[in-house]
């Protein structure tokens, strides 16, 4: 089973990966917009990606991670200096992005929209 | 069937008569084609196969997959005799342009390090070292990024990437075996787009203890002292970015330095590169490479006066030519012709002789191998294919720039080419030295900062070739290109108003030809 891990803003999030010795398995991690009250993310992209992410998610290996991080809201995100986009390990530019952590594949906005490159992402064995 | 033998026998029995009918006929055929998808043949599994992953089969088959044609892209790297082996792009992005041109500035970081100094930066330029362990870790993670970006894009644009190598079985049938097992696709039409690969000398332990481009870019230890065999345009510019991240490097050259470029401006490119401590061994052949005891190579050479030499090296980087992958395709199952020494597919508007066998890139003889090359002729093939484009590839007046540390970039017609064309009273050629304005403040030598137009000596003084030597000369020469293509003059370029200060408004104040007989040195003010 992959084990999943839910993160909130920056710090939670360096705070995580300084100390995520993951020894074996793909690490994943979806960058996404953080919840409203309602309970759904501000960010309309994220919520159309959301599900096609969850269900491509399956095809990945069992012992993989897939770390689920809310980048905050809308203004923390929008703010051209969030850590997010200045930090060199994760230079985000669109919300959402997927990225295999520590590897070249990365998806970004609607991209991660498209089970086939979701699929691909997952599975991909370069 | 009976259709099918009658046209294998034709391939076998080709004449020019016939092959250049057939090539009509299917031109004519696409002319009418417009909308590609509403006309799909079902009698074939797909509207295009193509061989090859590079810069031209990608461009093509993503541009054959947006006009609505069912496309596969085979792309399979053999690797080298030491290992090395790569992801989907081809030759630019795995082992050539990309790869080159980073290591290329991280040389030139070096020098504006140095110059630095000069310019009241607070370092200590004597102390700095390239690391080259970081230099490749950089640069093979880049080319990682770019081969997954590849990857996603053919998958977005619903091209079929088969990662095998592909081989003719009949004219419209490609068999390869994957690691799921093997596959055989059929096609309409096929696209030929396998490229080239490094050739090693016939001598001994050329292939055992030789690397070529293909490994240097993600060589596991340092180069350390190299000897770099060939001096085409591949060989110096990695004894140039050698020579700039702090190893020794040697070019081994047999007859002539850059053969296919302006050998005035070859010599050049030569003395700034010898300036810079690159060492030249002129007329020179290997003989063997043996592997000593403490693990470095021993390689033994002559000169022309058959005197022998030798000496030790860590690295013996051969970059003699590139062979096109031809024969591995089987294509005396389909009937295509080689032509020349390189294995090469002689084409019509990229047809070969085989009507519904297109071929692109490297493989193609006598047209200038480079990217945008490939790319600009494969995707012009695709709309002229499933689109209702007519247009033509042009591979006149296409520009280039060797990357050397002074780099080189030109585009038309080399001063010898000129005059053997036309004739040496139809010909003024202008020319200048100078002296870029931040060469000065670290006092750079500036004695190789060359520039010379060639010209048609009568009224305008159309512009036939344009060539420059200096700080970012591929910058430079790509406007330059667009201008030619325009039927750029002398009087034009004279009344165009330059930039100041740049090192290209130096073409828009030539003014000396070498005819006059005059200094082509700049005055001793600074403009
Ligand atoms: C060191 C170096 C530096 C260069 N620098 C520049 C530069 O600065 N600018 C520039 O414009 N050009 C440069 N080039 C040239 C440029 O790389 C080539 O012109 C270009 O890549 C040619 O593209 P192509 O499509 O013909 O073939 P390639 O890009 O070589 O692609 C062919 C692909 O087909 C694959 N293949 C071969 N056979 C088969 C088969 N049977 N089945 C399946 N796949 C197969 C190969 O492995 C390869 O991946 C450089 C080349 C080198 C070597």
């Amino acid at each position: 089973m992959v084990k999943q891990h839910q993160i909130e803003g920056y710090d939670q999030f360096s705070e995580f990966m300084k100390n995520f010795a993951n020894t074996d398995g793909e690490v994943y991690v979806y960058f996404s917009g953080s919840k409203l009250p309602s309970g759904i993310s501000w960010c309309p992209d994220c919520i159309k990606a959301k599900p096609i992410v969850e269900e491509a998610l399956k095809l990945a290996k069992p012992n993989s991670h897939f770390i689920v991080v809310d980048v905050g809201s809308r203004e923390i995100w929008k703010d051209r200096n969030c850590p997010f986009r200045t930090d060199p390990k994760t230079r985000l530019l669109v919300i959402p992005t997927l990225i295999r952590w520590g590897h070249p594949q990365k998806l970004e906005g609607e991209q991660c929209e498209k089970p086939e490159l979701v699929e691909m992402l997952f599975t991909d064995e370069e | 069937m009976a259709l099918f033998v009658r046209t294998l026998r034709c391939f076998n029995f080709p004449n020019l008569y016939n092959h250049n009918l057939n090539r009509q006929i299917v031109f004519l055929q696409n002319v009418n084609l417009k909308f590609y998808s509403k006309k799909r043949e079902n009698q074939y599994q797909y509207d295009l196969v193509v061989l090859g992953g590079g810069s031209g089969g990608l461009a093509a088959a993503k541009e054959a997959s947006a006009l609505g044609a069912k496309v596969a892209v085979l792309d399979y790297v053999t690797p080298t005799p030491i290992g090395t082996k790569w992801g989907l792009g081809g030759t630019c992005v795995n082992v050539g342009c990309i790869p080159k041109k980073l290591m290329h500035q991280g040389a030139l970081l070096g020098e504006s390090i140095k110059d630095a100094a000069s310019y009241g930066w607070d370092l200590e330029p004597e102390n700095i070292k390239n690391n080259w362990a970081s230099l490749r870790q950089a640069v093979q993670n880049h080319i990682k990024s770019v081969n997954w970006v590849t990857r996603v894009e053919l998958r977005d644009k619903k091209v079929e990437y088969i990662n095998g190598l592909g081989v003719f079985k009949d004219p419209n049938t490609i068999q390869t075996i994957t690691k799921q097992g093997e596959r055989t696709l059929t096609a309409k039409y096929i696209l030929i787009a396998v490229g080239g690969r490094p050739r090693y000398s016939d001598i001994p332990g050329a292939i055992e203890y030789g690397i070529t481009s293909d490994d240097i870019f993600s060589l596991g230890r340092e180069p350390g002292k190299t000897l770099v065999i060939g001096a085409g345009y591949i060989g110096l510019e990695c004894a140039g970015f050698l020579k700039g991240l702090g190893f020794d490097a040697t070019v081994m050259v047999r007859s002539v330095v850059l053969r296919e470029f302006d050998q005035q401006m070859a010599k050049i490119i030569t003395e700034s590169m010898q300036e810079r401590g690159v060492n030249f061994l002129f007329k020179c052949l290997p003989s063997s490479v043996e592997k000593l005891d403490n693990g470095k190579l021993f390689v033994r050479w002559t000169n022309n006066e058959m005197e022998q030499f030798s000496d030790t090296f860590d690295t013996v980087l051969f970059a003699i030519g590139r062979r096109a992958l031809t024969r591995e395709l089987h294509l005396e199952n389909a009937g295509v012709e080689l032509i020349g020494e390189g294995d090469k597919i002689d084409v019509v508007n990229e047809q070969t002789n085989v009507p519904h066998i297109f071929a692109v890139g490297d493989v193609l003889y006598k047209k200038p191998e480079l990217t945008p090359v490939a790319i600009h002729a494969g995707k012009l093939l695709a709309r002229r294919l499933f689109g209702d484009s007519t247009m033509l590839m042009n591979y006149h007046n296409v520009a280039t720039t060797v990357f050397t540390p002074m780099e080189y970039g030109c585009v038309g017609l080399s001063e010898e080419e000129a005059l053997e064309q036309y004739g040496a009273d139809n010909i003024e050629v202008y020319h200048a030295y100078y002296k870029p304005t931040e060469f000065f403040v670290p006092q750079r030598s500036i004695v190789h900062c060359y520039l010379k137009v060639v010209a048609l000596l009568e009224e305008d003084q159309k512009v036939l070739g344009l060539h420059f030597i200096g700080p970012h000369a591929g910058e430079i020469i790509q406007g330059f290109a667009a201008a030619i293509n325009c039927n750029l003059t002398m009087s034009i370029l004279k009344n165009t108003v330059g930039i100041h200060p740049t090192v290209a408004e130096e073409f828009t104040r030539i003014n000396i030809t070498k005819r006059s007989g005059k200094d082509p040195n700049p005055q001793s003010c600074c403009s």
